[in-house]
């Protein structure tokens, strides 16, 4: 799968219009500040609706405009195919979605483009709240199965409806009910996720094992739900200990008018054999794990696809542990259509198929053409 | 910039914007209309609104829009008293009803459980429902509701109160799409939903 082309209109400082992309290695470099990551980025909004710098859309919009737009042109397997975003501030905000022409649910927008972007935020993913980590767990689930967000979905509401309940004191016949459907949905996405880290764990092994050097500590992912869930994959027996627990825990809920157990409170960890990782990693060792974390991600997905997929690295030659970043970069090729942000020009020693550069001053974006075009 | 609009086509316009699925585009289209059609066409609209609610209400048995009570199909000896379905919204009833293929009872709740806005049991034709069948010569009850999360908790809801009563509880099989209406689908579908319905 490779990004085309990618074009922009009021996203953040870039002039508006389209940059061409080959398809190995894009380096976009130019000075702190000019904007080199902003392309980056607006290739992650278009894949994945999301930014790694913002969870807000407001940012993203160049200052005094109204609305914004991101067109890319993705060549795959099964065939070309244009993606647009639009967004406008309104009130009330308003986003538009379309595939080649036509306008896309957000579900079927979002597995299209699955884009990987390595980014200095990652760490977070590793020392950070849970939140992002479910979040990682559950974009992987749907990239597997579409069905995941709708249970997501599912979930959330019957969240929102029980603790509704628990503070309006609804009764107990109907809360019941109300659990019942809870539970259910709870024990859908426990599985989904288990099932997803299980398939996820030795892939990361193997690229964290690549990627760390000597003194990496040895880590375990594991999905950290309440202490006395029991594993085991069935569906209906898991539900079972949900609407159990949602029953015993109803009269404590009722106090803070909040339901204390199930997937919305769960955790990916990682775990080394001292416990949580955060309390002890290096920043070098940290940006490993980030690092490993992602790139599993993108191999499996990959290897549902049937296809390589295109990865971008923000902030490729970063000072801190530059060994750590040559490695991740040996790894992310293997034939992939890379996009790195970088200060520099040059990025040592790349003898890995094509090359094309990009130069960003002030928000423009020039290809710069050298003898390095075709090694 | 001088207000165009005469008060009346103002007047006119708040009201049907008032209305669901009325944009004030559409709107300013319905007046635009109302004033260039024969004169005799908003004077029938308007004895159509004045008479509707004066006309119209709700069945005391079972909660359909209708004009006499008990209504037609309440009142209907060839219909089969023994099957009760049971809707959200008295427009999906149309809309099984359109079907052909259905031939017992209907009991309208007229809406849905849902904490986050308040409605509770006690705000739906629960009880009503409960006290009809234990009144005897009911032998299953469909729970058509919508296949949302609201309406799926409902059924679920009404199936437990009705449990001890013995009788035949069934959800219309799939086929509606979730997250949708039951009166949304196509009568082929519809009909085939009801058919296929599994007991719950
Ligand atoms: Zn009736």
């Amino acid at each position: 799968m490779i990004l085309h082309h990618m074009a922009t209109w009021n996203f953040r400082n870039l002039a508006p219009g389209k940059v061409e992309l080959g398809s190995g290695l894009n380096v976009i470099f130019g000075a702190n500040g000019q904007g080199k990551t902003n392309l980056l980025e607006a290739i992650a909004v278009l894949g994945s609706l999301r930014s790694f710098r913002s969870h807000r859309y407001r940012p993203l919009l160049r200052h005094g405009e109204r609305c914004l737009r991101l067109e890319g042109m993705l060549g795959s397997d099964s065939g070309p195919v244009a993606l647009e975003v639009s967004w406008e501030v309104g009130p009330p905000p308003r986003r538009q979605l379309r595939l080649n022409g036509d306008s896309v649910h957000v579900s079927r927008y979002l597995q299209v483009f699955p884009v990987v972007v390595l980014a200095p935020g990652d760490r977070e993913l590793v020392v950070g709240k849970p939140q992002g980590r479910r979040a990682y767990l559950d974009r992987l689930a749907f990239l597997l199965s579409r069905r995941h967000l709708d249970h997501l979905q599912r979930y959330r509401k019957l969240l929102d409806q029980r603790n509704a309940g628990l503070v309006r004191g609804v009764g107990g016949h109907e809360m019941a009910a109300w659990e019942s459907q809870l539970a259910e949905s709870a024990a859908r996405i426990v599985l989904a996720r288990r099932r997803v880290l299980e398939r996820l764990e030795p892939r990361f092994q193997r690229i964290y094992h690549a990627i760390g050097g000597e003194g990496f500590p040895e880590l375990r992912l594991e999905y950290q739900a309440e202490a006395s869930l029991p594993p085991g994959d069935v569906e209906e027996a898991l539900a079972e200990i949900y609407r159990k627990r949602y029953n015993d825990q109803r009269d404590r809920d009722r106090e803070t008018g909040y339901t204390t157990a199930g997937p919305h409170r769960h955790d990916l960890m990682i775990r080394g054999t001292t416990g949580h990782v955060r309390d002890y990693l290096s920043a070098g060792q940290v940006k490993a794990v980030a690092a490993g974390l992602r790139l599993s991600f993108l191999e499996e997905v990959e290897e549902d696809r049937g296809e390589v997929l295109p990865l971008g690295i923000d902030d490729v030659d970063a000072e801190i542990d530059r060994a750590v970043t040559q490695r991740v970069l040996s790894l992310a090729a293997k034939g992939r259509q890379l996009v790195v942000t970088s200060t520099r020009a040059e990025l040592g020693a790349w003898k890995d198929g094509s090359f094309r550069r990009h130069m960003v001053r002030d928000g423009s974006i020039q290809h710069v053409v050298g003898r390095e075009e075709s090694v | 910039m001088k207000e165009l609009r005469p008060p009346a086509v103002r007047e006119l316009l708040s009201h049907l914007e008032r209305l669901p699925g009325v944009g004030p585009r559409s709107a300013q289209r319905l007046v635009e209309h109302l004033l260039t059609c024969p004169p005799d066409e908003p004077a029938r609209l308007g004895e159509a609104l004045i008479s509707l609610r004066a006309r119209v209400r709700l069945c005391s048995t079972c909660f359909l829009l209708t004009e006499e009570d008990p209504c037609p199909v309440c009142s209907d000896p060839g219909r089969d008293p023994s099957i009760i379905l049971v809707v959200e919204s008295p427009t999906t009833a149309w809309s099984v009803e359109a079907t052909g293929e259905y031939s017992g009872l209907y009991h309208a709740l007229l809406g849905h459980l849902s904490p986050l806005h308040g409605v509770g049991p006690e705000d739906l034709k629960i009880d009503e429902l409960l006290r009809r069948v234990q009144g005897g010569g009911v032998r299953e009850v469909i729970l058509a509701t919508n296949p949302t999360v609201e309406g799926e908790t409902t059924a679920l809801y009404i199936a437990r109160r009705l449990e001890p009563l013995g009788l035949d509880i069934s959800r219309p099989a799939s086929g509606i799409p979730v997250g949708g209406e039951v009166g949304a689908v196509d009568q082929v579908t519809l009909a085939q939903a009801l058919q296929l319905r599994r007991r719950v």
